[in-house]
């Protein structure tokens, strides 16, 4: 089934339900460099931006993870909270393939050459996937729902889905949620190993922050985070090429906001996350490349790996409106 | 619309005290303690050699030892079942906090190859190769929330239910003994020297160890439908964070507390109806006494009549698993109404305050009971599970 054949079938479905998930803000911070440059430097340098005390000792992953939140918030129109004020109902969910590399590779590595005595108590429990979302967590004081997916390339739908869930559910009013791989150079470098050096590799740390709606007057360019489909093509026979893996996949549509508008999405392919434009991407591990999706009232985004797929919506299509 | 309940319809286990439920669940209302000498890796240089590691024979044609003891839960958990039955629609969700570091010191040592450890390193790679050996085709997750990660597991597991994404879904977590764990905790000088001591005045930290937890989850009605065995009810279950600090537990208990209390309202139940706490119980000076002070913010004037027990100082600290093989230990508690005692706790600090289960098992008559994992970056995760004989479905 064509890409725009799924778009169009879902659409009367889309002009009617109004989910209560929307995305207010978002930020992407890419590092696109070809294998023969492979350590030079960001365009941002988080330490500049954030300062010092913010970023001290943290791994590179949890240092943008920090500037990429703050400025999603910005683009959703949000302070950054006063010090001292907690957030309860406000949490934080991240995927990521790889996790914090820098700070692991530097434990690990004086573990090997000097032994227990050579290690540093400060990078052990920086080194954990988790440490991104306990540093945003710590930055703006958020007591909500935490947690890190370590899905491979499938991790942005995967932290994207648990977010909006945790916000339908009511769990929790805003979720802001970091999707995002800074690699170390010893990863850097096992991923390049099988490349020409022409070929590019990415970097990006994506944050978005997801919240429920009537929670407060929203930006215009807020985007309603419409449904999702989830499977699995791991354990279905022979490898197959990304598309028809997901037309083959089991599918289960789930629709977040009406269990009964069951949308057909099984086939989509990467598409458009409306007025959100340019600002989700998934970074894939596996080819290596950064999709950024083109402007659009509606579509479709789904991890390398399709074991998901979510579907976006504008909030202000006109009803009917494919 | 209220939701389905989730009965447990199976669990699987494997730690330092064997496979399976039924011989973990009598070693511990024994009082054993399966800890030792660590035998998998050198220690020299460790103020601690001691932890309670995996002795039975595992799988050897898996990817990791983490693997191993995933499908050794796991294979342990689908006897007590009929079957998956459609497997589009089972679904894993996996947790482990420390997955892949053999890889990345095999790596850096020379060992293994920069192929070797991109396809080993993420966790992911332990729920693919779960996937592919038993078929797995339904939604599948590896997440990471340190030592809350098995508990975390099952709560999005319950999710998936709630939500239909699939019709089975299997709550799983693992973590091995690696040098790398071992190590960093030394660093931080968390481990006791000798066996640990929950709750004891005497307390000196932790002792690690290692396993896994798997759970069968299914709606009630499904479940009863295919014939299973009803184990329990997830109830419901609290999630929250300290934003603290990255390692050290809120003293005042505020985050945990915040777990507990929603996993209770969120249940449908009051404080006083909560019959024993699985506590997290790690035996380091901040955790536990945190622990005290959370229980007792969500249960007020309950707290004290409260029985809690920690399993740790026989099994050791099992890291991410923790959650998912004290989950099991939870059920079997509230399936046999017996708390088991916390082995070598002699000296409670904190017996005017919580009751603390030492020296034999309790009694209990508990139709709900909480299960707690707090963990590295202030994950704070509480399961309410309820019998079998309780209505189960009561989620608002």
């Amino acid at each position: 089934m064509s890409e725009s054949v799924q778009a169009a079938s879902a659409a009367p479905l889309m002009a009617e339900l109004q989910s209560p998930v929307l995305v207010s803000g978002g930020c992407v911070i890419a590092h696109v460099t070809q294998v023969s440059e492979l350590n030079s430097p960001w365009p941002i340098d988080p330490t500049v931006r954030l300062g010092p005390e913010r970023t001290r000792r943290l791994d590179p992953l949890s240092q943008f993870s920090l500037l990429a939140v703050e400025l999603a918030r910005h683009h959703a129109g949000l302070d950054r909270p006063e010090p001292g004020q907690r957030h309860a109902d406000e949490g934080v969910s991240v995927g990521t393939a790889f996790g914090a590399t820098t700070t692991s590779v530097r434990y690990a590595r004086r573990l090997v050459k000097a032994g227990p005595a050579g290690t540093n108590p400060i990078d052990f429990p920086d080194s954990i996937d988790g440490a991104p979302a306990a540093h945003i967590s710590l930055d703006i004081s958020l007591c909500g729902p935490s947690l890190t997916f370590t899905d491979g390339p499938a991790s942005s739908a995967s932290a994207l889905l648990f977010a909006a869930r945790t916000v339908a559910s009511g769990r929790a009013n805003r979720m802001h949620v970091v999707i995002g791989d800074v690699l170390d150079p010893v990863f850097l470098e096992a991923l390049a190993a099988g490349l020409s050096p022409v070929n590019y590799i990415a970097q990006a740390v994506c944050a978005l922050v997801v919240e429920r709606r009537g929670l407060r007057e929203v930006p215009a360019h807020t985007t309603e985070l419409f449904g999702y489909s989830k499977g699995s093509r791991i354990a279905l026979s022979e490898p197959a090429p990304e598309q028809s893996a997901l037309v083959e996949a089991p599918f289960s549509p789930t629709p977040i906001c009406d269990p009964s508008g069951v949308l057909d999405l099984a086939g989509a392919w990467l598409g458009a996350v409306g007025p959100m434009g340019n600002l989700v991407g998934t970074w894939q591990h596996e080819a290596g490349r950064m999709h950024v999706f083109p402007n659009g009232s509606h579509g479709f985004c789904a991890g390398s790996g399709a074991n998901a797929c979510l579907l976006f919506a504008n909030p202000h299509r006109p009803s009917g409106n494919s | 619309m209220s939701k389905p309940s989730i009965s447990v319809t199976s669990v699987g286990v494997v730690t330092a005290l064997g496979v399976g439920a039924d011989g973990l669940f009598r070693g511990l209302l024994a009082g054993q303690r399966a800890i030792c000498p660590v035998a998998g890796f050198g220690v020299e240089g460790c103020r601690a050699t001691l932890s309670a590691e995996v002795s039975c024979a595992l799988p050897s044609d898996c990817d990791s030892r983490t693997a191993a003891l995933s499908v050794v839960a796991l294979s342990d958990a689908l006897k007590g079942l009929p079957g998956l039955g459609d497997l589009r629609r089972v679904g894993l969700v996996f947790g482990s906090a420390g997955a892949g570091t053999a890889v990345l010191e095999g790596h850096l040592a020379g060992d293994v190859t920069a192929a070797a450890l991109l396809k080993h390193y993420t966790k992911r790679r332990v729920v693919d190769e779960l996937s592919m050996r038993f078929g797995l085709a339904g939604p599948l997750h590896a997440i990471n929330t340190a030592c809350s990660s098995g508990a975390v597991a099952v709560s999005i597991a319950v999710d998936w239910l709630q939500y239909g994404e699939c019709d089975v879904a299997i709550a799983l977590a693992a973590d091995e003994l690696g040098r790398f764990t071992f190590t960093g905790f030394h660093a931080l000088r968390a481990m006791d020297p000798e066996p640990c001591r929950p709750f004891d005045r005497n307390r000196r930290g932790l002792t690690m160890g290692e396993g896994a937890g798997c759970l069968i989850l299914e709606r009630s009605d499904d479940a009863k439908r295919r014939g299973c065995t009803n184990h329990g009810y997830v109830r419901s279950v609290g999630l929250a964070c300290d934003a603290h600090h990255l390692t050290a537990p809120d003293p005042e208990g505020i985050g945990p507390a915040r777990a507990l209390t929603r996993a209770i309202e969120s249940g449908g139940i009051q404080p006083e109806d909560v019959g024993f706490i699985n506590a997290h119980g790690t035996g380091t000076q901040l955790n536990d006494a945190a622990e005290v002070a959370s229980i007792e913010r969500a249960l007020s004037t309950h707290a004290p009549r409260c029985p809690i027990h920690s399993v740790k100082s026989s099994i050791g600290h099992c890291m991410g698993a923790a959650g998912a093989i004290e989950a099991v230990v939870t059920l079997c508690s509230l399936e046999q109404q017996l708390v088991p005692p916390t082995a070598g706790l002699l000296d409670c600090e904190f017996s005017d305050r919580v009751t603390c289960v030492k020296d034999y098992p309790m009694r209990v008559q508990a139709d709900y009971a909480l299960s707690n994992s707090f963990g590295f970056g202030g994950n704070d995760a509480a399961i309410l599970f309820a019998h079998s004989r309780t209505a189960g479905n009561a989620h608002p």
